[in-house]
């Protein structure tokens, strides 16, 4: 691993190949090192035969981040090396900003040598995400909501029925998101009575929730037909819940913080 | 069997787009040594010399919140926004753009990839003057990112040649887009924190010093914020 002063002399030099041939193997071999490993992880064993040289990852990591040719477009350098004034020990923080780096750069190597298929298949279930969504399900056609005449009329019924089993909690947040504001914000989070985790989870939950009301209320409906009366029926809720918060006090530090952003 | 159907506009995108997110979950995972983001804030560095924050400048932000000391958060200035004050709209973290209000600039840097106006929040004069400066916004960014602003506002949507390099619509209430968003926001939020901190906006070369004093004038260690 590079030492500190190694480092450094880097952060002197405009590149890894100005620097003297100690320096220029250490950081070779950390930059070889950790970016076989993220690559490993995210992509598996079998990536190993496509990945760079040790000067290769290093390469990236100078060419990909630079943002200028002249002093300024390295303004990167000076990132690494102020994460040194933040405490503890200064070769952890330039180690660990330079790991941090490195992953930003293998992110963007696996996405541009392994890219996806030219085809986009709009109804396989996406990966990594929750819930076997799809593409289809993400973006729905324009015209696909409110073609049938009932819709209305059963997007407002499905609306009710999740407004009515949503706690207090649920509402708040589904609120704050209605306002535009952050769900992390501290006193929406506070208002809300819960962690920053925890209210990503529970505002997710309240529209699932709703799905499970239109399989409820719709059971013959297919997946499609139903999710275009949940797409009805989500901004019916957010409405129902605006009502019932102008008139509940604990939804008034939310209201407020809206007002203090507009 | 199904009939082939026309992927709606901005599939390709999002799926580009989902593919990077789902990598980064994977790279989150599995790093070894990157220091946990800290809990409180930490100061400024010290004003640079030369630093004149202008409108059109690209600035690298310093390490000082958990956010910005997790990757490198590159800003360009769009505007004064009151006395020591300016509008700010952070670049992204992707190559994709995720949103209707991220704009793909295309250019080689892959920390300025896309600029994220719809993101754009105000910032203090004292965090700009211990930025790093790291480039200029092209006139064509600076129009697109008008442009999208403008259109969040309320106005006329983008110019098709802006709309033709922004993300596709955010509809699904699922879509985990969702989660990235909240994500981004912290930016603000602890940018917030950091300034309203007692001696949040104290420059950290200043304490740095006075630490190293036999008696330290800011007091026992960890008062300085």
């Amino acid at each position: 691993m590079p030492s500190l002063e190694q480092w450094q002399e880097w952060g002197a030099q405009c590149a890894a190949a100005r620097c003297a041939p100690e320096t220029r193997a250490a950081l070779h071999l950390f930059g070889w090192q950790r970016f076989g490993h993220y690559a490993r992880r995210a992509r598996g064993e079998g990536v190993a035969g496509c990945l760079p040289d040790a000067a290769g990852c290093w390469h990236l990591l100078e060419a990909r981040l630079v943002t200028g040719r002249s002093r300024p477009g390295k303004a990167y350098k000076r990132w690494l090396f102020d994460r040194t004034a933040g405490g503890g020990e200064p070769l952890d923080a330039v180690q660990g900003g330079a790991s941090l780096l490195l992953r930003s750069v293998v992110r963007d190597f696996l996405r541009r040598e392994a890219p996806r298929p030219a085809t986009v298949s709009l109804d396989a279930p996406l990966e990594g995400v929750e819930g076997r969504l799809t593409l289809a399900d993400l973006l729905p056609a324009p015209d696909a909501t409110g073609a049938e005449p009932d819709a209305p009329r059963l997007a407002g019924a499905i609306a009710r029925a999740a407004f009515d089993a949503l706690d207090v909690r649920a509402r708040l947040l589904v609120l704050a998101k209605h306002l535009d504001l952050p769900l992390y914000h501290p006193a929406v989070t506070a208002a809300a009575g819960t962690s920053r985790s925890r209210a990503s989870e529970i505002w997710r939950e309240a529209f699932e929730r709703l799905a499970a009301e239109a399989r409820r209320a719709c059971p013959d409906e297919d997946a499609g037909g139903r999710l275009r009366l949940c797409l009805l029926a989500a901004p019916e809720l957010a409405r129902l819940i605006f009502q019932w918060a102008r008139a509940e006090k604990s939804a008034a530090p939310v209201f407020r913080v809206a007002e203090e952003q507009a | 069997m199904k009939p082939e159907r026309d992927p709606p506009p901005g599939a390709r995108r999002l799926a580009a787009w989902l593919d990077e997110w789902h990598l980064e979950r994977r790279l989150q995972a599995a790093d070894p040594d990157a220091p946990p983001a800290r809990r409180a804030p930490i100061r400024y560095p010290a004003p640079r010399a030369g630093a004149a924050v202008r409108a059109g400048q690209i600035r690298l932000l310093p390490p000082a919140t958990p956010a910005t000391a997790a990757r490198p958060v590159y800003v360009a200035v769009l505007a004064p926004a009151g006395p020591e004050r300016w509008q700010v709209a952070p670049f992204g973290r992707f190559a994709t753009p995720a949103l209707p209000g991220e704009y793909a600039t295309r250019r080689r840097a892959l920390p300025l990839s896309v600029l994220c106006a719809w993101n754009a929040g105000v910032a203090g004069a004292a965090l700009l003057r211990a930025s790093y400066p790291a480039g200029r916004l092209t006139a064509a960014e600076r129009r697109a990112c008008g442009a999208l602003l403008a259109a969040a506002g309320g106005g006329a949507p983008p110019p098709a040649d802006v709309a033709r390099r922004t993300g596709p619509p955010l509809v699904h209430p699922l879509d985990p887009r969702h989660a990235y968003v909240e994500e981004e926001r912290a930016l603000w939020l602890e940018i917030g924190a950091a300034a309203a901190a007692p001696g949040g906006a104290r420059p950290f070369d200043e304490l740095r010093l006075a630490a190293e004093e036999p008696e330290g004038r800011y007091g026992k260690k960890g008062s300085g914020g």
